[in-house]
């Protein structure tokens, strides 16, 4: 058992303060919680990849440079390996993927780099490997999946250099954010059998819940040795790991059924409707209903009515939402947004006038990137159109709509930057609903969510809904949203026509 | 062994330990001191402004005790003439590069690509041109415009060499503003704003100018004012250098550069040199030199003080 | 490329006719080289004072000798040598111009010896740009305490323990601090305050002195060190370097140090850092550095001709440029503004290509 006392503090506040942080050693920990809870920092803190100049940090009460000089963390760094969120800015933009694949000790385990990557790609090496592995990573090449299944590629090559070394821990930084569910479940199986043969630590950090789901479905067989733990704040900075039950969430799952249409259903105005062919960058894309296969239709949507646009990772799926929101001007398409005809030569103009902000709403969905982080909370709403608030008590209620409980004045002053993931997308999520719009857009709305927060996100969309809007859902977390949304409200996009 | 008297055993010993006391209480302070600097550079831009300050201060009470007063009256006056310039070139350059980058962006937007690229070409001819150059050119037209009479005073002819001098160091401040609204831009933040309803407006000069760049402006108008002060003394330096005997001097106003252009002030500059082959002669420079030592050290220990501001900004915020 | 080509050529053209047109505009034109009559010529030997009515008689009388009775003529005579009079101080004046107008052969040679010392000025604050800012990165690294601190912390110890050894570790704290601010000093001292303060030892009008001069003053070389430092601090912050310290990359920092980086590492004019974390760090920052070179250049441009002409190097351009203004001589004034337009116009399209052909071998274009 490895036990630790953690504080990490910058020079004006407290990032994260744990009093009894355990791994199992040679056990597999899954570690849930909100985004911005700091459970990254935690794991960096362990693994010794924090600069002990930027940050005070004291671990089991001794400074952190003493913890760095020790030999045991020498060992893990030596033996482990770390694989980071954000693969995009994880990878060096001026080497090829195979140079990054083969540096350092990685070198040594080059005659395990065919059987690994064929493994993660599922593809044939030569055809459809090896020429990625010639590239230079930028920002569209290779796709999100693409570099994380590389960076994975790096972790099972140490594991298979340092296979039967002790102190070995491995750390896995939402491995699975850039994946569609397929190659989730497939980094899954690997990484599983790869513990099953030869034990090791193994610190896997997620808020993909339903990877929980998989676990039990697919490896019940190890769940004796996989603990579910989940970091929550329960005094300020100070952070608390709570033993998670596995069935918590299953159960939850189960009772989740597809939002009722709201009375006012019959009432079936047209929201939106897409043509069912666009073309962007270069390349033509068809929406179907239901599934990949059948015959591209158009996409409608009513009001008070979820559509539920699913498709793999890297597909398109935000780019057509913001084509229609009118940040995208694609090669072709054809689309109505309430009452307005657009096509690929529509000016933005129109948008700018009749749409943003009056008969469409958009949640992008990394908060931190959508909100204004050096904004006070109450800031947020400034410069919305038609929405004024004469003081902070209007802005408190508006706010209760989200965050369910008494806020106190100073959360008004606070700056959006010390806010948690958990809030940061809630209060992006109010943005688009103070607004009333007649379509709300949502890219990925239960991203950074803590187990807790993601029921009342639900909730919060299930009543916007019934108020009258009609809301057009992209999420990779389908193991949710399918309980939620009938199969005739599902779509699919695909770069097949038939 | 020293016999020391009894009436005088309890002075010195009651000095000992006083001068003791007093050793232990200034080691503690000194320790407090230390570890303050050394809990980081949070301070290290006020430090080094008070540094500044400090230092011009100190050197103006030594020219009070050893500079003749109306040496010291013309250094004072172009001390002041030479931060005034800088001044008036950070606000012009500041408010033309708002209005150029927010017209190239207004622009863009509106997808008005022939504005846009004017704009655009015309910024790059005058990226093109060097500083100096153009500058030197901006003086020519001033020079004419004093020898015809359209400009009479002090105040004007300053007003000139600033925004000429604006006008060869705005495009930097030109890029500064546009790498901050294309790095917002590149990201969900703009859309998200933009989507929300909230003008482009104040997209750009409240969200991102304002609440996001400000320190990268301010550390760029430092930068600026810096670059202003350097750029001034040198033309005024070399103006007033190059001119033949045969040719009258055109009266500008006197700044530091043209001051150090002085005869005096070269003499006084000359002996540094001296000094450094007859080190006995190294005094001399502290009180018979004085005017030229004065003017070369405000210079060069403003350039110094104001990149050692902008790196500790630059360091403090990760800029 | 071509979109590049097309832009940095239409600005060529564009001010190459601006300027050509300026500089036909400002040729001087042919002294007239008519003499006037020989009546004139003699009267205006006078040169009679119109004050003084003894010297007015007197021409009066020597007209009367040229034009007879006809008063008419005095005026016409009169106007005649104010015209001549006129002219020949034109002609002093132009003669004047002429002395220090130069020949556009020689004007070609100052032309190649400026693009001569540019080329040479920017290879070398190139590599030491590059050299001391990685050099000030390491040292960051080491995160020593600053000067001030020290000199703190040894004047306390000298107040707690006054041995000889405290006190001789304060005095070296304190002259390696005088030197370092006499360093920062000579860096940032525009490159006439050196000149001048040196003038009476050394020849500060040859071309060696030029070019170091060029390097180390105006601030120059610590200002583009200072940004490429931070480049590198920048880009040891990216999350690629995290990657490659958890590949077990070497990721001692120490100077001069076989664990770390060697000095001959540090000062190799190719710079290799393979099979450490610096690799990474240093190769990105590298390329942020070469898309901010054109300020660079634009910089050491700047610096160049500020020395040539405060220090009044004769026979070089920036000098001559000074010369040719201040006696109106526009037109070779423009022609070497040109010139000087054009090198900073290549400086520019030399750039834009090398980052081009960087990033088309990146598959960005």
């Amino acid at each position: 058992m490895m036990r630790y006392q953690i504080h990490i503090r910058s020079f004006d506040r407290t990032l994260v303060a744990i009093d009894d942080f355990q791994l199992d050693a040679g056990e597999i920990t899954v570690l849930l919680g909100e985004s911005g809870i700091g459970k990254t920092l935690i794991a960096q803190a362990i693994f010794g990849l924090l600069d002990a100049h930027e940050f005070d940090i004291s671990i089991n009460g001794k400074p952190y440079r003493t913890y760095l000089h020790s030999g045991f963390v020498r060992r893990l760094q030596r033996n482990g390996f770390f694989v980071f969120q954000e693969p995009s800015t994880h990878l060096n933009p001026l080497m090829t993927l195979q140079e990054q694949l083969n540096e350092g000790p990685l070198a040594k385990a080059a005659n395990r780099q065919e059987e690994i990557l064929r493994i993660l790609w599922q593809q044939p090496y030569e055809t459809h490997i090896r020429p990625l592995l010639k590239v230079y990573p930028k920002p569209f090449r290779p796709s999100g999946g693409e570099k994380q299944r590389i960076l994975l590629a790096m972790a099972f090559k140490k594991l298979a250099l340092t296979a039967g070394s002790a102190n070995r821990l491995f750390v896995f930084d939402e491995p699975t954010g850039s994946l569609d569910n397929a190659y989730r479940n497939i980094f899954l199986r690997e990484l599983l059998r790869q513990y099953a043969q030869n034990p090791f630590t193994i610190l896997l950090i997620t808020h993909d819940y339903s990877m929980i789901s998989q676990i039990e479905k697919r490896h019940s067989a190890l769940l004796p040795k996989i603990h579910f733990k989940e970091l929550r704040r329960f005094k300020g900075p100070k952070a608390q790991v709570f033993n998670f039950k596995a069935n918590e969430y299953t159960t939850w799952l189960k009772k989740q059924r597809a939002a009722a249409k709201g009375k006012h259903a019959a009432n079936t105005q047209t929201v939106l409707t897409v043509e069912p062919e666009f073309k962007v960058f270069g390349k033509t894309f068809f929406l179907k209903q239901g599934a990949a296969t059948g015959k591209p239709v158009p996409l409608v949507l009513h009001r008070q009515e979820l559509i539920y646009l699913k498709a793999p990772s890297g597909m398109g799926k935000t780019t057509l939402a913001k084509i229609i929101a009118g940040l995208q001007r694609p090669q072709y398409i054809r689309f109505k947004l309430a009452g307005f005809s657009f096509s690929e030569t529509t000016d933005q103009n129109v948008w700018r006038k009749h749409i943003w902000g009056k008969k469409l709403a958009m949640v992008f969905q990394h908060a931190d990137e959508a909100l204004n982080l050096q904004a006070r909370v109450r800031d947020i709403f400034k410069g919305l159109p038609n929405v004024k608030f004469r003081n902070d008590r209007q802005i408190s209620d508006v706010l209760q709509e989200v965050f369910e409980w008494d806020l106190p004045q100073a959360f008004l002053q606070q700056k959006v930057a010390y806010l948690s993931g958990g809030q940061k997308q809630r209060l992006n999520l109010l943005r688009a609903l103070v607004l009333h719009p007649d379509l709300i857009i949502l890219d990925e709305p239960l991203n950074g969510l803590d187990f807790a927060s993601i029921g009342k996100v639900l909730d919060i969309i299930r009543r916007k809904m019934a108020a009258g809007s009609g809301i057009l859902l992209i999420s990779h977390n389908e193991e949710i949203f399918e309980r939620l949304v009938s199969e005739e409200n599902c779509y699919y996009l695909t770069d097949k026509a038939t | 062994m020293i016999n020391i008297p009894k009436r005088l055993q309890n002075p010195i010993l009651r000095f000992s330990a006083f001068f003791t006391k007093f050793r232990q209480t200034a080691a503690q302070k000194l320790f407090r001191l230390e570890r303050r600097l050394q809990g980081g550079n949070r301070y290290a831009a006020q430090i080094y402004f008070l540094f500044w300050s400090g230092g011009l201060l100190l050197l103006w009470l030594w020219d009070v005790l050893f500079l003749h007063a109306p040496e010291r009256h013309l250094l004072e006056k172009a001390f002041v003439h030479s931060l005034f310039i800088a001044t008036l070139v950070v606000l012009f350059s500041f408010a033309m590069a708002w209005a150029t980058a927010y017209s190239i962006e207004f622009f863009t937007d509106r997808q008005k690509t022939i504005a846009a690229g004017a704009i655009l070409f015309t910024l790059n001819l005058i990226r093109s041109l060097p500083q100096i150059v153009g500058v030197l050119l901006g003086y020519v037209w001033i020079t004419y415009e004093i020898q015809t009479g359209q400009i009479t005073s002090n105040i004007a002819i300053m007003l000139r060499m600033s925004v000429f001098l604006a006008l060869f160091i705005f495009p930097e401040v030109v890029a500064l503003l546009r790498e901050r609204i294309a790095y917002f831009r590149q990201s969900d933040f703009f859309n998200a704003m933009r989507v929300s309803g909230i003008s482009e407006w104040r997209i750009i000069n409240y969200d991102i100018l304002w609440k996001n760049s400000r320190l990268h402006i301010l550390n760029k108008m430092i930068a600026v004012f810096s670059a202003a002060i350097f750029l001034q003394c040198s033309v005024d330096f070399i103006v007033s250098v190059g001119l033949s005997t045969r040719i009258s001097a055109i009266n500008l106003p006197v700044t530091l550069g043209s001051l150090l252009a002085n005869i005096d002030s070269k003499q006084d500059i000359l002996a540094i040199g001296y000094a450094l082959t007859h080190p006995d002669y190294l005094p001399n420079l502290f009180f018979r030199h004085l005017q030229g030592i004065s003017v070369a050290l405000v210079i060069v220990f403003t350039l110094f003080s104001l990149y050692k501001i902008t790196n500790a900004l630059a360091e403090r915020f990760h800029l | 490329m071509k979109k590049i080509n097309r832009e940095h050529l239409g600005s060529a053209i564009f001010v190459s006719l601006f300027l050509f047109v300026l500089f036909c505009l400002t040729r001087p034109p042919a002294s007239s080289g008519n003499l006037p009559s020989p009546a004139v010529q003699m009267l205006n030997r006078i040169q009679p004072d119109i004050n003084d009515p003894f010297q007015v008689q007197l021409f009066k009388d020597m007209a009367a000798a040229f034009a007879g009775a006809d008063s008419n003529r005095f005026l016409t005579y009169w106007q005649q040598m104010q015209q001549y009079r006129q002219n020949q101080q034109q002609r002093i004046v132009s003669r004047q111009k002429a002395t220090y107008r130069v020949s556009l052969g020689r004007l070609f040679t100052m032309y190649l010896n400026f693009i001569w010392i540019y080329l040479l000025v920017i290879a070398l604050t190139y590599y030491g740009v590059q050299t001391l800012g990685t050099y000030l990165f390491l040292r960051y690294k080491q995160h020593q305490p600053s000067h001030a601190v020290r000199i703190i912390s040894a004047a306390r110890r000298i107040l707690l323990k006054p041995t000889v050894k405290n006190w001789n570790v304060f005095f070296a704290l304190c002259l390696s601090a005088l030197i370092k601010t006499g360093l920062y000093f000579v860096l940032f001292a525009p490159a006439y305050v050196i000149a001048y303060s040196i003038k009476s030892d050394f020849d500060t009008d040859s071309t060696l002195f030029m070019i170091l001069l060029g390097i180390i003053s105006n601030g120059v070389l610590i200002t583009y060190a200072n940004k490429f430092f931070h480049l590198l601090l920048t880009e040891s912050r990216k999350g690629y370097v995290r990657t490659a310290v958890v590949k077990n990359l070497n990721h001692n920092f120490t100077p001069g140090s076989r664990k770390g980086i060697s000095w001959r590492a540090l000062f190799a004019l190719r710079k290799n850092f393979n099979g450490h974390v610096l690799q990474h760090i240093f190769m990105n920052a590298r390329f942020q550095y070469v898309a901010t070179f054109k300020e660079q250049a634009a910089f050491i441009i700047t610096g160049l001709i500020i020395i040539e002409m405060a220090l009044n190097i004769h026979g070089h351009l920036s000098y001559e440029l000074l010369q040719q203004l201040l006696y109106r001589n526009y037109d070779l004034a423009i022609l070497i503004i040109w010139g000087i337009f054009l090198l900073v116009k290549a400086t520019e399209w030399a750039t834009d290509g090398i980052l081009y052909r960087i990033k088309k071998r990146l598959g960005y274009q």
